[in-house]
């Protein structure tokens, strides 16, 4: 490559990012080590970037810390400093969304959802408790958690545990019972609840096993669950995207 | 600990055996609010798209340890259920927030395409730097001077300045790489042409490493 033949500024673009060893072994070496004008334009355009890379804001480097953003005790003068700041920069104005999100109790359906599992877990691990001590020694106290027990359920059994989601302009009523290593689930609409609807049961990734209408009750019936992670959605009539979904994790 | 029918300390009580690192009380807390705990990062991690928050267990784990730290430190005094419930949660985030750095590396982009282009304000942002005040000027100079760029050299650099790399630019822009590769060359060469011209390489050059362009 000549003195005239200069490289197109994507060339030179390329060759400044290649850094420094390659460009000494690259084919614009010779144009460059003869051509002080693309020599000079190539130091400023390293310059900038170096530049830009400093001043970047993604960097965090102008931001104050993570503290300062929720410190009620800042001083009159600094407080202010440190809103101006988040007014102008989007990344600790990102930070304190996130923080608020926190601070808002979710909606009942989560909620009741992990309840849930741990009712579960607390029955299931009282359960193999009895199991282990039956011939030597004495039964394990009742958990102070009542376990979860649907309708029907023996004299032995605690207080029936429902939980309610959100569904249309009612709710829908969940209530479980583990037995035999499985679980029944059965689920009630209440209010002003769509009905008919329609429950679908899809594992943790979202692939569904198994769809179940409502009764005249309003009421549908999952039983024999397997210990795991699950999906719970629920379609109003004539609908393709549900209405409630709930996440359930059954622990054995 | 058996919950099992045994009367339950209070929870001040618990909270100050935790502050004297015992086990036992440490388990209590850790029992009764894993599931608050769980609860409100499962929550934020939906609605915020915490895509890089994918180990939740390790996360509540993680802010247990943190806040059974903060006991030990005399961080935190107990003097409500709610303000420990408020402390939890404070603590979570900062956890959330240092997996969030983790994450961020070079990729962040500010340049939001659904909210009508870029949503930051150059030199507002060089006006409210909060730390390292010192090069609060330089920033106004810079930012003065990317101004002054004609638009689409400044779309450029306000894009590069913001972690955007060449293919990110064209897939934003729809401008191709030789397009986007040669806007950038002769921005930045521009912008370095207009700061020296500012005298910005002997007022700032020594706070951001800058030599001169010659070489």
């Amino acid at each position: 490559m000549g003195q005239t033949d200069h490289p197109s500024d994507a060339d030179l673009l390329a060759t400044a990012e290649a850094g420094r060893d390659a460009v000494a072994a690259g084919p614009a070496a010779d144009h460059l080590a003869e051509c002080a004008a693309c020599r000079a334009r190539l130091a400023a355009y390293r310059s900038a970037a170096q530049l830009l890379a400093e001043a970047s804001p993604a960097g965090r480097a102008y931001c104050p810390p993570r503290a300062a953003l929720i410190d009620a005790s800042l001083s009159g003068e600094q407080a202010l400093g440190r809103d101006r700041h988040l007014a102008a920069c989007p990344l600790c104005a990102e930070d304190l969304a996130d923080l608020r999100a926190l601070e808002v109790e979710p909606a009942p359906g989560a909620l009741e959802t992990v309840r849930g599992r741990v009712v579960l877990a607390l029955e299931a691990v009282t359960r193999r408790a009895l199991q282990l001590l039956e011939a030597t020694l004495p039964p394990v106290p009742t958990p102070a958690l009542a376990p979860a027990r649907g309708e029907g359920a023996g004299s032995d059994g605690g207080p029936p545990v429902a939980v309610q989601a959100v569904f249309g302009d009612g709710a829908l009523e969940l209530t479980w019972s583990a037995a035999r290593g499985a679980v029944d689930l059965r689920a009630v609409a209440r209010g002003a609840a769509p009905r008919p609807y329609r429950l679908e049961l899809r594992d943790a990734a979202g692939a569904p096993l198994e769809s179940r209408a409502s009764d005249e009750q309003g009421a549908v019936s999952l039983t024999d669950l397997e210990p795991g992670c699950y999906r719970l959605a629920a379609f109003g009539p004539q609908r393709a995207q549900p209405e409630l979904e709930v996440e359930l994790e059954l622990r054995a | 600990m058996d919950r099992s029918g045994e009367h339950e300390p209070p929870l001040s009580e618990l909270v100050a055996r935790a502050c004297e690192d015992d086990a036992p009380a440490q388990a209590a807390l850790f029992e009764r609010y894993r599931g608050f705990v769980h609860r409100r990062l499962a929550a934020s991690r939906r609605r915020r798209n915490w895509f890089w928050l994918d180990d939740l267990d390790d996360a509540v784990q993680e802010t247990f340890m943190q806040f059974f730290a903060a006991l030990r430190e005399g961080k935190f005094r107990y003097e409500s259920e709610r303000r420990l419930e408020g402390f939890l949660v404070r603590t979570a985030w900062f956890v959330s927030m240092n997996l969030k750095d983790k994450h961020r590396g070079a990729e962040v982009s500010l340049y939001d395409p659904d909210e009508g282009g870029l949503r930051f304000d150059l030199p507002a942002w060089a006006d409210a730097v909060f730390d390292r005040l010192e090069r609060r000027d330089c920033l106004r100079m810079l930012a003065s001077a990317v101004a002054e760029l004609n638009p689409n050299r400044r779309e450029v650099v306000e894009r590069t300045l913001l972690g955007q790399r060449v293919r990110d630019i064209c897939a934003a822009t729809g401008r191709t790489s030789a397009s986007v590769s040669g806007l950038k060359f002769n921005a930045l060469v521009e912008l370095r042409e207009r700061l020296a011209a500012q005298g910005f390489v002997e007022r700032c050059g020594e706070l951001f490493g800058l030599v001169a362009a010659e070489e």
